[in-house]
């Protein structure tokens, strides 16, 4: 016999087994993929607005010119840095944020769109 | 297989249970074919319907169509995958199904193997190399190996031979154990290739695991190693990848294209400008992250002290030792990496290198004095600075620049040195070291020294086999891993003077040339050991038949101008057979002879029949009397003077011909200091000569001959003694002559036996051969002999004291003064035939003129 028990069920196991991979890509995958972006951009983006160097040496005067003209410049100047490196980084993990957010939400508002037309 | 994973990998959980389901296998070739047209007939029809409704744009179920486009398009693109990968995530259950891991081309070999071993009589993991041999990916990885379609051939020629005894019926079981035990092998294999599916190259690497005898002779007889197949497979993965960055070095450092002027600081501006530094110096820092620089390979230990050293309290300046071409620059380059992507320690971080070799000082110079000028500017801005490392390639130059005043240009730095604030790393090789810089007080009290040594073996390979993927994109012609093998082995082996792996990528890149001139695709293993050979002047191959023939019939060859001593021919053609096949200790000369026995009776003679048949030229043998070196200053003509002013004669000789037989006549008359020089050299085969250079004498045969106790020798031979048991007396007695840790370093004293008038008539016979063919080949005259002629000049010519060299005066005043006579009369020429008589026991003459 050419067909035997095993073939159909072999069949709808590997659908089933693709619907569940489809999911799981979509969702979980999907996921991971957008974070690596960020994660990537945050570091990138980290790097060019010396966010943490700022801070580390916050106390530093720029130069490392120990006189009170130059710690009044560099503290005004190391808070700049820093809040425009917090604006930018907040930025990107918003643009982020709202991205897995549609990306999360799209197929439920496209079964919505169907069933409630 | 209920098989439980151990220390294999740690992403596994250690409970795990492996196992091997899938009921496709098991199906017959219609059941397949069914399932594969029901399958695609599902997901062509989904994409199409689906299509149609995203186009036609139906209301109400457009929206559901986009999801289920999606869902068709993602089966349709995991087709093409294994269903899962080897991902940590998949990795940690408590059941893990080795199928789920196959891409669909492995799972399509392995269900292809069934049937090649049924139809072919082949067991299963012969049949499965069968299908093997035959993927692109293992055809082109193969290539690396210099392993080409004609031995493919002749590997599946090699399978299909030895078909096993009896037809065997291939059950289910057979085939699931075989299914699991090659599937758990190439699931291993995979993770240590860090794929993230089992291909065809997990495969192949996994019969080495099946023990099959019929697999594993095949891949002895074509020499695959299993790690030199799993490199090879990595390389050509490299190779065919696109877009990848390969290992690059600061000589890949490409010239950076004009950018307008800016002000170099850190990141943190904690450091100040250094707009002078800035002029002259490279900031390798900044290079890292541009292009990517510092990858390096081996090195760990040096680079772990570089940085606990720069990371320590105190003075933080580090002097890297070691020769050129070793990898400073490279150490270098790879801190400059670290520091860019803060993979340092938090006492580093935001921290710039910058290099300022001295060479960059001098441009747009007017006057050589100007130099100080600039690095006293360049010292007062590190000064002022915290987070610069300063990088002084080829240190030693600074020592030498020295201006008026007896001030050098390491004393310009002397307030930078002592500032324990800017660290500086500086290099040089031993002997720059040595001659100015390990005496120099400034270096000694500031400095800590890093000797940088060079690669091992293995990190080489690996370096070069990186290093290759780069020189193949750019010049299209591949390299093989065993031409890179064969590059480090020889290297290392032949030209110790450069360190690896600079040895082996010079050879790498004059090979490349090579190819390229003559239009070939690929370097193999072949044209490095030609090149070598070219290069040192040592044959390293047998590739001539002819030189197989005269190797394995060196001792006829040898008596065709060598009359007796069987056993010293038998034992010298016998050393030059095993080097020649890679049978030698490479630590030591080929072989180290002494010849004893009375004069005139072949010593001297085997030395030059041997460099004539083998050596090409008499005149290729190194000679040396060593009655000429019997006071203790001898030793220098050996090795050179200790001035340096001239070369010695023997390390010269050998450093310009390694290859070569070097006769030292008359050893036993040497001084006992030139002798001592011989210990190491005769026991590892290096001797080093006046300005320190190692002299590699691992590929010469020495031959020292002595007269000494030749009357005892005699004696003894007449008394019968053997010849084995006469060589061990021997040397007990010639200890009287050379210290016993000397005679023990020969490989084997050889007594010469007198000769008798038997031997002397042979040996007149064939000084008369070689006269008579020497005459016809230069003048046209042909020389003949009567019966009593060659047996009358051996009468005349033996001497038992003298053995056979009274021989040649005799011939001169019997023979060849006859001869030279009857020219200068004239009474003969060209054509004319000479015959030598014996009428009443004197030679007389006939001529006849044609």
């Amino acid at each position: 016999m050419i067909i035997n028990k095993t073939l159909p069920g072999y069949f709808l196991k590997k659908v089933g087994f693709y619907a569940l991979g489809f999911l799981k890509t979509y969702f979980v995958d999907g996921r991971y993929f957008i974070f690596g972006i960020y994660q990537n951009w945050f570091a990138k983006l980290e790097y060019k607005t010396g966010l943490i160097v700022n801070f580390r040496y916050f106390t530093i005067p720029l130069w490392q010119e120990h006189s009170i003209p130059a710690y009044l410049l560099s503290i005004p100047y190391r808070i700049i840095k820093i809040i425009i490196g917090i604006i930018i980084l907040t930025i990107l993990t918003l643009f982020f944020g709202i991205i897995y957010l549609l990306w999360f939400l799209l197929p439920f508002y496209l079964i919505f769109k169907t069933l409630l037309p | 297989m209920n098989k439980k994973q151990n220390n294999i990998n740690k992403k596994i959980n250690k409970e795990s249970i492996f196992v091997f389901k899938d009921d496709s296998f098991f199906w017959s070739i219609w059941q397949g074919f069914l399932y594969r047209v029901i399958f695609n007939t599902f997901l062509y029809l989904g994409l199409i319907f689906f299509f149609f409704l995203l186009v036609l744009r139906i209301e109400r179920w457009y929206n559901l169509a986009i999801i289920f486009f999606l869902f068709f398009v993602y089966v349709f693109i995991k087709q093409n995958f294994a269903d899962l990968s080897l991902s940590e995530k998949n990795l940690n259950k408590k059941e893990i199904n080795l199928a789920q891991f196959l891409s669909p081309k492995a799972k399509s070999i392995l269900l292809e193997t069934k049937n090649v071993a049924i139809n072919n009589d082949l067991s299963l993991p012969a049949a499965l190399l069968s299908i093997l041999i035959f993927q692109r990916e293992v055809i082109e990885s193969l290539a690396f190996l210099d392993i080409f379609s004609p031995e493919i051939q002749e590997m599946e020629k090699c399978l299909n031979q030895e078909k096993l005894k009896e037809r065997k019926k291939i059950s289910k079981q057979d085939y699931q154990a075989f299914l699991e035990k090659i599937c758990y092998g190439a699931f291993i294999e995979a993770q240590s290739l860090k794929r993230n599916s089992i291909k065809t190259e997990a495969l192949i690497l996994s019969l080495y695991l099946s023990q099959d005898p019929q697999v594993i002779s095949v891949f002895n007889l074509f020499h695959l190693d299993k790690n030199d197949l799993r490199t090879a497979l990595e390389m050509n993965r490299l190779y065919n990848e696109k877009g990848m960055e390969v290992l690059k070095g600061l000589a890949d450092k490409k010239e950076i294209s004009f950018q307008p002027k800016r002000i170099k600081v850190n990141r943190s501006f904690t450091s100040r400008p250094t707009p002078f530094l800035d002029l002259y110096g490279t900031d390798f820092t900044e290079l890292a992250l541009k292009l990517k620089i510092g990858v390096m390979i081996g090195h760990q230990q040096e680079y772990q002290s570089l940085v606990d050293i720069l990371n320590r309290q105190g003075k933080r300046n580090i002097l890297l030792v070691g020769p050129a071409g070793v990898g400073k620059d490279t150490l270098v380059s790879y801190l400059a990496l670290n520091l860019s992507k803060d993979r340092i320690p938090a006492g580093l971080r935001d921290y710039r290198l910058i290099s300022l070799p001295l060479s960059s000082l001098f441009e747009d110079i007017q006057e050589p004095l100007e130099v100080f000028n600039r690095l006293t500017k360049i010292t007062k801005e590190l000064l002022v600075n915290r987070d610069i490392v300063l990088y002084l390639p080829q240190f030693h130059n600074y020592k030498s620049l020295a201006q008026k005043g007896g001030f050098n240009a390491l004393d310009t730095f002397q307030s930078l040195v002592n500032a324990s604030w800017v660290p500086i790393i500086a290099a040089a090789t031993p002997e720059d070291y040595r001659r100015y810089l390990e005496t120099d007080s400034i270096v000694k009290e500031n400095f800590e020294i890093i000797r940088v040594k060079e690669l091992t073996t293995e990190e080489s390979i690996t370096f070069l086999s990186f290093r290759s993927l780069e020189l193949q994109r750019k010049t299209r012609i591949k390299i093989s891993f065993k031409a890179i093998k064969r590059a480090v082995n020889l290297a290392q082996r032949f030209l110790g003077s450069i360190p690896l792996p600079s040895s082996a990528e010079s050879l790498l890149t004059e090979a490349l040339e090579g190819a390229r001139r003559q239009g070939k695709k690929i370097v193999k293993e072949q044209d490095i050991v030609d090149l070598v050979s070219l290069k040192t002047q040592i044959p390293l191959d047998i590739s001539s038949e002819e030189e197989k023939e005269k190797l394995l019939n060196l001792e006829k060859l040898i008596h065709e101008q060598l009359i007796n001593q069987e056993h010293a021919v038998q034992l010298v053609s016998s050393a030059l057979r095993q080097y020649r096949t890679g049978l030698v200790n490479i630590n030591k000369p080929i072989s180290v002879f002494l010849f004893v026995g009375p004069t005139g009776v072949g010593k001297t003679e085997l030395a030059k029949t041997l460099a004539k048949i083998y050596f090409g030229s008499e005149k290729t043998m190194i000679r040396f009397d060593m009655a000429e070196y019997q006071d203790k200053r001898s030793i220098y003509r050996f090795i050179g003077s200790p001035e340096g002013e001239s070369g010695g004669v023997l390390t010269e000789a050998v450093k310009s011909n390694p290859f070569s037989l070097i006769l030292l006549d008359e050893f036993e008359k040497a001084h006992q200091d030139v002798l001592n020089i011989f210990l190491a050299l005769f026991d590892e085969g290096r001797l080093t000569d006046n300005i320190g250079e190692t002299i590699d004498f691992t590929n010469t045969i020495i031959i020292a001959t002595s007269n000494a106790l030749s009357d005892f020798i005699k004696d003894e031979i007449e008394k019968g003694t053997e010849p084995q048991k006469l060589s061990d007396v021997l040397k007990n007695k010639l200890t009287n002559f050379f210290k016993p840790e000397l005679l023990n370093r020969f490989n084997e004293v050889v007594v010469f036996r007198p000769l008798t008038q038997e031997h002397l008539t042979e040996i007149v016979k064939l000084k008369l051969r070689a006269l008579s063919e020497s005459l016809m080949k230069n003048k046209k005259i042909e020389l003949s002999f009567g019966e009593g002629v060659v047996e009358k000049l051996a009468q005349l010519g033996y001497n038992p004291i003298f053995g056979a060299r009274p021989l040649d005066s005799v011939i001169r005043h019997y023979i060849k003064d006859n001869l030279a006579r009857a020219i200068l009369k004239e009474k003969i020429g060209s054509n004319s035939q000479i015959f030598f008589t014996l009428e009443e026991g004197e030679l007389k003459t006939k001529i006849n003129n044609i």
